[in-house]
C-alpha cells in the first residue's frame, strides 16, 4: 500500500525521487567540500603571495636607502621621506637602525594585528657597523 | 530500459563527483606545495639581502682601509697602492666586521684569514690573481696568459743609481707588451719597454740607493713586483686584458669569503664580494 501523498505528487514510480535525492545529496556534499577547499586555498595563497611581495619591497627599499647612503645619515626625517617616495600606496614600513652607540627609528608604527614582515641588512657607517631593520605591512 | 538509464546516470554522476573531489584534493596539495615554495623564496630573499649587504660592507672596508685603488676602464684594470702595504688598519676593520656580523646575524660567518694575509683579488673572467705574497711583493698570476699589456709604474723617494737592468725575453706567441717605468727622488727616470714571452724569464730592475725595485716574469704566467725593504714606493700596475669577456670584467675577493648556512632550509652558500 503506497502513501497517497507520494502517489499524488510524484506518481507511482518512487525510484526516480530516491535517485534524484541521492544525486542531489552527493553533489551537495562534493560542492560543500569543494567550496570550503577553494575558500581556504585562496585565502592562504593570497596571504603568502602578499607576504612575499612585502618582503621583496622591504628588502629593495632598504637596499636602495643603503646604496644612496641615506641610512648612513641616521637622519630619521630624511630616511622617512625617501622611504615614502618608494613605498607602494597600499604599503607602510618602519625602519630601525641599531648602531653600537645610537638607534634611529622612523615614526610609522605597525598595526597591532595583521600581516607584518621583517628583514634586516648590515650597513657600514664611517668605519663602524650597524644593523638596519624594517617592518612592512599592508594598510 | 528505464532502470538501466537511471543506473547509467547514477554511475556517471558518481564518477563526476569523485572526479571533482579528486581534483579538489590535487588542487589543495598543489597549493600546499606552492605555499612551501613561497616560504622558501621568502627565506632566499632574506638570505640574498644579507649576503649582498655583507658584500657591500666588505667593499666599503676595502675602499677605506686597504690602501689599494682598483679601477676598470674598458679592458684596462689598474691597481694602485704604496708598497710595503702593511694594512694593519684594514685587518683590524675586517676583524671588527667579522665579530659584529657573526654576533648580530645568525647563519652567516666570514673567512677572512687569506684576505688579511694576502689581500687576494681575482678577475674571474680572465682567471688573473693579484695578491701580496709579502707586504712589499705583489704577485700576479696569469696562468692562462690573458694579459696583452702590463704597465708597471714606480714613484719613490729613493734615489736612482746608475746601474739598472732591462732584460726582456721575446719568444713565440702569446706575447705581452711590458712597460716598466719609474720616477725617483733625484729626478731619475727609468724606462724599460718591450714585447716579452710570458712563459720565459724576464727582468726589469731599477737600482736605487736602498736596493732594487724589480718586475720579474717567472714561471709561466707569474709576475712578481718587488720593492726592497726600507723603500716606500707608489706602485701602479695596469693590465690590459684580452677581450674575450669584456663585459664581465670585474675584480672580486675569491669565493668563500662569506659563508651562509640556513640550517632550517638546508641551504648553504659560499659568497664572494665585488671590489670593482
Amino acid at each position: 500500500m503506497k502513501p497517497r501523498f507520494l502517489n499524488s505528487i510524484f506518481g507511482k514510480d518512487r525510484k526516480g525521487i530516491v535517485f534524484t535525492l541521492d544525486v542531489m545529496l552527493g553533489i551537495m556534499v562534493v560542492l560543500i567540500i569543494l567550496t570550503f577547499g577553494s575558500v581556504y586555498l585562496s585565502l592562504a595563497s593570497d596571504e603568502k603571495l602578499g607576504q612575499l611581495q612585502l618582503i621583496r619591497t622591504g628588502n629593495d627599499i632598504l637596499a636602495i636607502l643603503d646604496y644612496k647612503a641615506i641610512l648612513q645619515s641616521q637622519n630619521e626625517t630624511l630616511i622617512y621621506n625617501e622611504m615614502k617616495t618608494m613605498l607602494p600606496p597600499n604599503m607602510d614600513m618602519q625602519i630601525l637602525i641599531e648602531a653600537p652607540s645610537s638607534a634611529t627609528q622612523t615614526t610609522m608604527q605597525p598595526p597591532p594585528k595583521g600581516l607584518i614582515v621583517s628583514g634586516s641588512r648590515v650597513i657600514y657607517i664611517n668605519g663602524n657597523y650597524a644593523k638596519a631593520k624594517y617592518l612592512a605591512w599592508y594598510r | 530500459m528505464k532502470n538501466k538509464k537511471a543506473q547509467l546516470f547514477l554511475v556517471t554522476l558518481t564518477l563526476l563527483a569523485f572526479t571533482i573531489l579528486t581534483l579538489s584534493i590535487i588542487a589543495y596539495q598543489t597549493s600546499q606545495s606552492f605555499e612551501n615554495r613561497l616560504s622558501d623564496i621568502a627565506s632566499f630573499e632574506r638570505l640574498s639581502n644579507l649576503d649582498l649587504s655583507a658584500q657591500k660592507v666588505l667593499k666599503n672596508i676595502f675602499d677605506d682601509k686597504s690602501g689599494i685603488n682598483v679601477t676598470i676602464k674598458g679592458l684596462d684594470v689598474t691597481f694602485e697602492e704604496t708598497l710595503p702595504n702593511v694594512h694593519a688598519e684594514f685587518n683590524a676593520s675586517l676583524d671588527s666586521f667579522k665579530n659584529y656580523l657573526e654576533t648580530n646575524f645568525d647563519s652567516i660567518n666570514l673567512s677572512i684569514g687569506s684576505i688579511k694575509q694576502y689581500i687576494p683579488l681575482l678577475m674571474p673572467s680572465h682567471n688573473i690573481f693579484y695578491n701580496h705574497s709579502q707586504n712589499n711583493v705583489i704577485n700576479i698570476t696569469n696562468s692562462e696568459f690573458n694579459i696583452n699589456a702590463l704597465d708597471v709604474y714606480f714613484a719613490t723617494n729613493s734615489t736612482l743609481l746608475s746601474g739598472y737592468s732591462c732584460s726582456l725575453t721575446m719568444g713565440s706567441s702569446p706575447s705581452i707588451l711590458l712597460s716598466v717605468s719609474g720616477d725617483l727622488a733625484n729626478g731619475g727616470r727609468y724606462d724599460c719597454v718591450g714585447q716579452i714571452d710570458p712563459t720565459k724569464h724576464s727582468l726589469a730592475s731599477i737600482n736605487t740607493s736602498q736596493g732594487n725595485m724589480t718586475v720579474i716574469i717567472t714561471n709561466p704566467g707569474t709576475i712578481l713586483i718587488t720593492v726592497p725593504n726600507g723603500v716606500y714606493s707608489k706602485v701602479k700596475t695596469k693590465m690590459t686584458v684580452n677581450n674575450t669577456n669584456e663585459n664581465q670584467l670585474e675584480v672580486r675577493y675569491p669565493l668563500g669569503v662569506i659563508n651562509i648556512n640556513f640550517v632550517n632550509l638546508g641551504v648553504k652558500k659560499l659568497g664572494d664580494a665585488r671590489i670593482a
